[in-house]
């Protein structure tokens, strides 16, 4: 009897299961080349206002690009030119692009695509500040944009994922992407959450076609999973691996390795000068050179990353060239620090100044997994010059720093996510996020940064950040310690791969033998 | 039998309701302000340049309510089957939970079957032939198979059958193919399991009286071995077969995420590395309904298996 009832529950069971599993079963036509590239990230949207997928793989583009310096480039948009008051912007538009669906792309389209942009600022945060006034297309190869106060950044701005510029049909009626139709060397074919999206070649592409029939990008969270999947041949191209299986498959001549900078990327520590130790900028150079940035990068970080002396590493337009990253001088640390009055008198190897030891608190949290262990070695570091470090992992650093806890704040960011250094010249302004971490932002700086925010030609503005980057550098608000590195893997038949500085690997170039 | 099971479901939803309240509470007890965490959520755990926009962000968000109002709106989307947005992908909680219980309902279920049959078959065998070569040789893989982290295996098995041999997919979801390798490992270290407990519960039975008094009856030896001692040594291995249910809810969080395998486990380590808190309160929620539903379904196959346990008894 209850066997019976078992044998029927089991045979329900597997039948509902064998239902399930049935679904798909995709197979390739003979003669098509796909193009399959493994990421840790996730396809999460196909909104790229929400997530960048649909530009890496190449479906949708914005109005203007980034070129391999980091400078902006044409794209969508031939060129660009902004008003004497520098209140408006004219973008003139390049000319026989279609839309995957075969319209053709105009400056009405782009300027709907973008309104859009613009009105969802609550999702796409950073657009928030944009001051936008009202975007106009009086012929349609043009498209003009008013700010209400000069902005140099909006052309940064316009470069960004979230401002690829859609066709209308990629709409429902509530203004939700449904499938993105854009003007890229691939076309939209079909997106599972969590797992794929895949995009075919388009034929009527404005640029190089695709050499491609077929890309599909799959997330797989796993670095050895991701490596098996190229030995087993089931992927061409894994993105985001580490230097120890890089290493590895270097040796291999079954595969190739590419490297490339992440844009303006960089891991450093921010002083906070409001602290009555770190004030006196004798104790702040001391840190800037006890800190042995080579090692750090050689061991830790596996000998991949750069280390860094300023926000934007030497292949970028916009690093100010000069300046020398701070050589690594224990001896000239420590004269510092007894020239400010730091002796150890008790012989405990810490130093003291009227009965005070120098000690300081360094948070950093753990979501970039590298960085408590180099907190533990810049503890040792800072401890052989006589400065005792307490370490202090904690996600939420910015209450902390309210409080005025914070003293040293190891961290990573984006020197420059808007594709412009405002970025980074803005964490010096009073209104910044981070600008409890330093409280740093004398008047001259202050008004360098709005001066660069104002300033619309490309050179005058150089020259601004140029000069911001060496009155950092001299004041040491900030210690730089390294650039970031990306690394990706072929199959050794793949060429044409390159990393961009953006993440955008132009899968359009590649093709397979 | 009908009053157990309405007695078991109002408690069940007594447990939901404070359940509920601690899976609230994560949005509190994760470190830093709400609107800085969707910000840094959504910007790769950075922050905007300009600190105006976590106010506007939590306003926004309507995050800005005091939080027994944003309890209430929130036990009370869960009526109409809404969890909230996810702070990154804008998309409901509620249709990603879907999508990602499916996935992992098929990898469970097909384990649990795989952990099942092969738990209590050759458990069986092994007690039937106690002592034997064949028991000595299982008591070995057994101990291998309890012994060996399901990742280890994970690994080499995709050594061995899609680097090696190319003949099942590394990774991914894609057909019955891809779902040898994840399932395999997910249930060797249960079935091992469940086949020491059945052959270790068969060998206590065979040594009670009334087997004696069975075979003095003339019944067979086989008929003895299913249908009494084994009947007998059930209700141990259910109970151990559903709390494995939960075990393999939480061996599928590294499982699936070695195999690329969309599922509720990858849901929830993306979700907590990336602050996505409604997605973890989600997870969270489903993964306890499912908790509570597999012990109600348990005590109530007691009953059945044994009707000598009064549902009273269970309660």
């Amino acid at each position: 009897m209850i066997y019976k009832r078992l044998l029927i529950l089991t045979l329900f069971v597997s039948s509902l299961l064998v239902g399930l599993c049935a679904c798909e079963n995709t197979g390739t036509s003979a003669g098509e080349t796909t193009l399959k590239f493994a990421s840790p990230w996730e396809p999460k949207s196909l909104d790229p206002i929400v997530y960048g997928t649909t530009a890496t793989l190449g479906i949708t583009q914005p109005l203007i690009g980034v070129d391999s310096e980091g400078k902006l480039s044409p794209n969508l948009a031939t060129s660009w030119d902004v008003s004497e008051n520098g209140l408006t912007w004219t973008f003139h538009l390049r000319d026989n692009v279609l839309f995957h669906d075969g319209t053709p792309f105009t400056a009405d389209a782009a300027k709907k695509s973008l309104e859009r942009t613009f009105s969802k600022a609550t999702e796409f945060t950073s657009v928030k500040t944009v001051p936008i006034e009202s975007i106009s297309a009086p012929d349609q190869e043009t498209l003009v944009i008013t700010t209400s106060r000069p902005f140099a950044t909006l052309a940064g701005y316009l470069s960004k994922d979230a401002a690829d510029i859609l066709a209308e049909s990629s709409f429902d009626e509530k203004n939700e992407v449904v499938a993105p139709v854009g003007t890229g060397p691939f076309k939209y074919d079909s997106w599972v959450p969590k797992e794929k999206m895949v995009a075919v070649k388009f034929d009527d592409y404005w640029g190089d076609k695709a050499k491609v029939d077929k890309v599909t990008y799959l997330c797989v969270p796993e670095e050895k999973t991701r490596e098996s999947m190229l030995r087993a041949g089931e992927v061409d191209i894994i993105g985001t691996i580490s230097p120890a299986l890089s290493k590895v498959l270097a040796k291999d001549s079954d595969y190739a390795v590419c490297t490339k900078e992440e844009m303006g990327r960089v891991r450093h520590i921010m002083l906070n000068t409001k602290n009555p130790f770190l004030s006196d900028i004798k104790v702040r150079k001391a840190i800037n050179i006890a800190v042995d940035r080579n090692l750090i990068c050689k061991t830790i970080l596996e000998g991949v990353d750069e280390p860094a002396g300023t926000p934007f590493s030497s292949d970028l337009y916009w690093a100010n060239k000069n300046l020398e990253i701070p050589s690594y001088d224990p001896e000239s640390a420590k004269s510092l620090l007894d020239e400010a009055g730091w002796k150890d008198t008790d012989n405990d190897g810490i130093r003291e100044k009227d009965g005070k030891r120098l000690k300081f608190t360094l948070y950093t949290y753990t979501s970039r997994p590298e960085l408590p262990t180099i907190a533990e070695a810049l503890k040792d570091q800072l401890g052989k010059v006589g400065i005792d470090i307490e370490i202090i992992v904690d996600a939420a650093v910015l209450e902390q720093a309210k409080e005025g806890k914070v003293d040293m704040y190891l961290v990573s960011i984006g020197t420059l996510l808007n594709r412009d250094p405002d970025t980074w010249a803005s964490y010096f302004l009073p209104d910044s996020a981070y600008f409890d971490c330093t409280n740093y932002s004398p008047e001259d700086v202050a008004s360098l940064v709005n001066q660069g925010r104002e300033t619309m030609n490309l050179e005058a503005r150089k020259e601004i950040y140029d000069r911001l980057q060496e009155k950092i550098w001299e004041d040491v608000p900030v210690v730089y310690l390294s650039y970031y590195t990306g690394i990706s893997a072929t199959r050794a038949n793949v060429h044409g791969y390159e990393l961009s500085l953006i993440g955008e690997p132009h899968l359009e170039n590649v093709y397979k033998e | 039998m009908w009053k157990l099971i309405t007695r078991r479901i109002l408690a069940a939803l007594l447990t939901l309701s404070i359940l509920s309240v601690f899976v609230f509470l994560l949005l509190y007890l994760v470190p830093g302000d709400p609107g800085e965490r969707i910000l840094q959520a959504r910007m790769n755990g950075e922050l905007p340049s300009s600190r105006d926009v976590i106010d506007v962000m939590k306003h926004d968000m309507g995050l800005d309510a005091p939080p027994q109002m944003l309890y209430l709106n929130w036990a009370k989307g869960i009526f109409h089957g809404d969890l909230g947005y996810s702070y990154i992908t804008r998309r409901p909680a509620a249709t990603i939970l879907h999508e990602s219980l499916q996935a992992t309902a098929e990898l469970v279920l097909v384990s649990l079957l795989m952990v099942v049959i092969f738990g209590l078959s050759l458990g069986m065998l092994a007690a039937w032939k106690e002592d034997s070569r064949i028991d000595d040789l299982l008591g070995y893989f057994a101990i291998l198979g309890i012994s060996i982290p399901s990742y280890v295996i994970a690994f080499v098995s995709i050594l061995i059958f899609a680097v090696g041999l190319k003949i099942l997919p590394v990774a991914g979801r894609n057909g019955i193919l891809s779902m040898i390798m994840p399932s395999i490992a997910l249930s060797i270290g249960g079935a091992a399991m469940l086949m020491r407990m059945t052959r270790y519960n068969m060998i206590e039975e065979m040594r009670q009286d009334y087997v004696l008094t069975a075979r003095a009856r003339g019944l067979s030896e086989w008929r003895i071995f299913t249908g009494h001692i084994f009947r007998n040594s059930l209700p141990p291995l259910v109970t151990y077969i559903g709390l494995e249910l939960g075990g393999l809810f939480s061996g599928a969080i590294i499982v699936e995420n070695i195999f690329a395998w969309p599922g509720i486990g990858r849901l929830l380590v993306d979700s907590v590395q990336s602050g996505d808190v409604p997605l973890v309160q989600a997870c969270v929620l489903a993964i306890g309904v499912i908790f509570i539903c597999t012990n109600i379904l348990v005590d109530v196959l007691y009953t059945y298996i044994d009707p000598r346990i009064k549902p009273e008894g269970v309660l």
